[in-house]
């Protein structure tokens, strides 16, 4: 199986991500998944779900081979924090 | 267990092996980050030198406040001598073990002015009948 690169720059992967998860996933998937990770292919908008990310990743590449794969986090506007989080410190 | 060292930059690190999918490894120096909530990073250098497979994009919030869209790669490290499949995260800084990675482990330091390096970082494997924290001074239970 030839090794799946990225199709789209970085930019154009959040902006489809976003809009397939904001428009479609959140309002069917939000309620009681809170931190549970949604793998989304931006090309297809086929998605999968579940709190270990590499499993969602290994369920959606399984139905969508080449997936354009786009993480979410449900309830976060992250998937990770790189380093301490700057706006919690106390001033 | 796993050991490693505190540096004299009070950096806490160990010395790791992340394999590739056709069998290259390398070992690498990675610094212990508790700032990290991911797996594992590596600068994309030793991404492509490892030849491992791309496998998604996501957001990540930045120490300084910023965020950035960045790759995660699919890898596997050899971790209290078993091999253990991560997350890899493609980030141009050294390489970072981060807290999923240590997650059902203790983690201890030993934090000292001196050169004397020997055993100052100890990653130790919680088993699952041992009280959470056993050993920990109260003060850390929260």
């Amino acid at each position: 199986m030839p090794i799946t690169q990225p199709r789209y720059s970085k930019e154009e992967f959040a902006r489809r991500g976003d809009a397939m998860y904001e428009g479609k996933i959140r309002p069917l998937v939000e309620s009681g998944n809170e931190g549970k990770f949604v793998a989304i292919d931006i090309e297809t908008g086929t998605y999968e779900i579940d709190s270990d990310e590499l499993v969602a990743s290994d369920h959606l590449l399984a139905r969508v081979p080449d997936a354009q794969m786009w993480l979410k986090r449900i309830g976060s506007r992250y998937v990770r924090r790189f380093g301490p989080r700057p706006q919690t410190i106390a001033q | 267990m796993i050991t490693g060292a505190v540096t004299t930059d009070r950096e806490a690190v160990i010395r790791i092996v992340v394999r590739g999918p056709a069998g290259q490894e390398q070992e690498v120096e990675a610094v212990i980050d508790t700032g990290f909530d991911g797996w594992f990073s590596l600068p994309p250098a030793l991404i492509a030198l490892l030849e491992l497979p791309w496998r998604r994009r996501g957001r990540a919030l930045l120490a300084d406040g910023n965020e950035t869209v960045f790759d995660i790669y699919d890898g596997t490290v050899l971790w209290d001598g078993s091999q253990r499949r991560v997350a890899v995260d493609e980030a141009s800084t050294a390489p970072l073990v981060g807290m999923a990675l240590l997650d059902g482990y203790e983690l201890s330091l030993l934090v000292r002015a001196s050169n004397d390096q020997k055993a100052a970082l100890a990653i130790r494997y919680l088993f699952r009948s041992e009280p959470l924290g056993a050993g920990m001074p109260e003060v850390m239970a929260y």
